[in-house]
This record gives C-alpha cells, structure tokens and sequence, in this order.
C-alpha cells in the first residue's frame, strides 16, 4: 500500500486555484523532492497533504487515513504525519525535550518518563544532546529546526513532510540541518521536502517532482530530471536556478 | 497645621476602613471580571455566531456606556423589578460586569496575536482545539495580556470611587462623609488621593514583577 496516494487535488483561496488537478503517490520508504518557482503550489501541496488545509476536490489517502472532506484531516492523522515547518514553530515556552515530549504525552498519553528518554534520545540524534533543557530563544535557528524534527519523529510518523526546512537559516546553518534529513533518507524513512536545495534533492530525494502553476510538470528519479528534463518549462526553471546552463 | 494632622489621625481609621472597601470591590470586580471576560474571549473566538454575536455585542453595550450608569441601573433601577440588593453587592455586580467586557477584548486579542503557526504546529501532532488552547496558545496569550490587564485592575481601583455614588462607604465616600462633618475638605481629599495613589503604586510594582516572571527564559 502507499503511504500517500492522492488524485485530482484541487485548491484555491478565494477566486485565485493554487492546487489545479495534483496526482501524487509515494511508496513507503520513497524520499520526494518538490522543486518550484514561488507561487507554484508546492507548500500548498503539502499543508493539504498534512491535513493543514482543506482540499476543495480530489481524494487523499495518506498513512492510511482517508481525507473526510468536511473538516482538515490534521486531527484524524493524530500525528501520524509529521510536518516540519519553514519557521520551525516551536513552543517557545517549553524546553527542548518538552517541545518534543508534548506530542507522546498530550496526544498519545505516554508515561512521562518513558517518553522523556525517549525524547532525550531523539534530541541526541539530532545533536542536541546537550540543550534538552534549552528554550527555544536560546537556540540558533539550526538547532531549533533540528529541534522540530525531533519532535516530529517523537511521534513515529509514517511519513514526514518538510516545507523548505533551511529556507529561514543563515547559510551557514543550512548544512546541519541538511545532514539531520540525510540521516532519516538513510533509514528508509517517507518523506517529502520542498525544497529549494536542487544539490540536496539530487543527492537524497529518489525522485523530485517540478510544479508550477498548480500542477505537476515533470517528475522523474532525481538524477535525471535535475540533468535532463523533458519539460521546456522545467529547464528554465533548473537554468534560473543555476543548476542548468541557459 | 495642629488641627489638620489631628484631623487626620482621628479619621485614619475611617479611612483605612474605607481603603479596605476599595481594595475589596477591585479585588472582587477583577476576579470575576477576568472569569467572566475569559469567558466572553472564548465565544468571540468561537465558530459559531450564536457564540460570537451575544459576547460582541454585550462587550459593545458595556464599554459603551458610562460604569457610573451601569451602577446606578443595577443599584437605583433593578428595584423597580422587585431586585433589589444591598450597594455592595450591587457595585461588585457593576465593576465585575464592566470589567468582563474590557478584559474579554484584552485576552481575545493576546490569543490573537499568537503566530498562527503556533496552532498548525499543535495540529500537526494531533492536538485538539482545547488542548492547543490550553496547553499552547494560553501560556503564550497570558504573557501579552499581562501588562494591559495589570493596567486595567489599577484602573479600576480608582473607578471604585464611583461606588460612593451608591453609598458604599468605601475610601472617596469617607472622605466625603467626614468632609461633611469637619469642612477639612482640602486635607481629607488630599489625604483620601494619597491612599489611592500608594495603592497604585503597590500594583504597579506586582505588575512589573509579574510581567518578569512571565518572559523569564523566553523570546
């Protein structure tokens, strides 16, 4: 079974489609990378995917729960899907491991104790063993991000979704943080990253997917489409980016 | 000068007395204010206009109107309806009720002004709305709406003195009372300000304290 399988999304904020018509599987394991002029939809893509939005047609299966339609899926999925966000949103008010301890205990009611180790060695193997007991405000941004993506694999998800996770860290800090979701590939987990890193894409993600205007263009294993794609449109993209010579 | 600070040491217990009537109906109409205001924020956030629309429109009515007529409909006019009820009552029932309505706008709009993101990020991990609420947003909320809630209550100390108007003898009534009594009326009023104004300055000093505590180890 897939861990995402989506057809027809569609999704506008007013008059304005942002989402025209996305088709979209991922197999369990798979690592997906979306590239995309700003505007494209690809962060729209992905918030409807965690449940973040509601989806104005189409149908979603995602770690195995259907979208209802009704109401945005973010509760049904009980952090089944992890999201990690471009400006980290930690709780700035709790510490380290109580940012990642929150979702276990509050959500799933897990012994306190258990989910505190727990959570001790999810911050460890992001590396931040050491500032378990740091608020947020003391931490750089790199180590915030870091931070949130403990506290979404805190909740075992079957899939983990990034939206451009080092677009608000000073380059320096991009790495780091890079290096964390690097691990994760290695672990065969599911994820999906927009993002606009095309060397990271290329050397981590199995496919990548070019959107814009609201739908898929191109999409193929990573090495190929980032070195030769198909699409006029995604060669110029790729030829803005850098990554291809006009 | 003799018979002014001889004046003063008579009526100090009047006074005082009276200081702790006013230290009374601010602590009660605060208390109660904030209850009920917390209340009033919560139905104007909530989904639904059946909620929305009576708390909007309650908050409208009593920041609308003066507190002093407030007072005197619940005190001077319930009673043509058979409520009647004694000036202390009646004035906490009048300060909680004002106070409801300008601390629902305080707290509806600290709850507001937390970042969006922090909701998306307790409804990414499966988070109920009463438990972001509770566990996320209000800690937050609670820190911005400190300092105008602080300047609310001190606010309403001074307000109490409408209370007079109603007979509670509480510290301006006092003041009045023995200012019929000994025409020391420059001395009794000066003396009744200073009470007011130590009491103010007493809250300030909790407020700065307060609003310490609540950014201690945080952005």
């Amino acid at each position: 079974m897939s861990a995402i399988d989506a057809k027809g999304l569609k999704k506008s904020f007013g008059d304005t489609p942002v989402l025209a018509g996305v088709d979209l599987t991922v197999s369990p394991g798979e690592v997906v990378a979306i590239i995309g002029p700003s505007g494209s939809g690809k962060s729209t893509l992905l918030r409807c995917l965690a449940g973040l939005e509601l989806l104005n047609a189409g149908d979603l299966t995602i770690a195995g729960v259907t979208n209802g339609g009704k109401v945005p899926l973010a509760k049904a999925l009980n952090g089944r899907v992890g999201f990690v966000f471009q400006s980290f949103n930690l709780f700035p008010h709790k510490t380290a491991l109580e940012n990642v301890i929150e979702g276990p205990v509050v959500v799933r009611k897990e012994d306190p104790a258990k989910a505190r180790t727990r959570g001790l060695a999810l911050l460890e193997k992001v590396g931040l063993g050491g500032r378990a007991d740091a608020y947020p405000a003391a931490l750089s941004g790199g180590q915030q991000q870091r931070c949130a993506i403990a506290r979404a694999l805190a909740m075992d998800p079957e899939v983990i979704l990034f939206d451009e996770p080092t677009s608000a860290l000073d380059p320096e800090l991009v790495g780091e943080v890079l290096a964390v979701i690097r691990d994760l590939a290695a672990e065969k987990r599911t994820m999906v990253i927009v993002t606009h890193q095309m060397d990271f894409a290329r050397d981590v993600a199995d496919r990548t997917i070019f959107m814009d205007g609201g739908v898929i263009v191109e999409q193929g294993p990573s090495r190929q489409l980032l070195a030769s794609p198909r699409e006029e449109r995604t060669r110029k993209f790729l030829a803005r980016s850098g990554v291809l010579q006009p | 000068m003799d018979t002014g600070l001889d004046l003063l040491r008579q009526s100090a217990p009047l006074l005082l007395k009276g200081a702790g009537y006013t230290v009374l109906l601010s602590v009660i109409g605060m208390g109660i204010g904030v209850v009920l205001g917390f209340g009033l924020a919560l139905m104007r956030l909530s989904r639904s206009p059946l909620l929305r629309w009576p708390a909007a429109v309650y908050v409208s009515a009593f920041r609308g109107t003066p507190m002093l007529v407030q007072l005197f409909l619940i005190y001077y006019g319930l009673p043509q309806f058979g409520i009647e009820m004694p000036a202390l009552l009646a004035a906490g029932i009048g300060f909680s009720l004002n106070v409801a309505a300008y601390s629902c706008e305080i707290l509806r709009s600290a709850i507001d002004a937390v970042d969006k993101g922090q909701w998306e990020a307790a409804s990414v991990l499966g988070m109920s709305r009463g438990q972001t609420l509770r566990r996320v947003i209000l800690p937050q909320a609670a820190r911005t709406a400190v300092a105008p809630l602080s300047n609310s209550f001190i606010g309403l100390v001074k307000d109490t003195s409408l209370a007079a108007t109603i007979q509670v003898p509480e510290l301006f009534r006092q003041a009045q009372l023995i200012t019929a009594r000994t025409y020391e009326i420059f001395t009794m009023y000066l003396a009744a300000a200073a009470i007011y104004w130590i009491l103010s300055t007493v809250l300030a000093a909790v407020q700065s304290r307060l609003e310490r505590r609540a950014s201690e180890g945080r952005r």
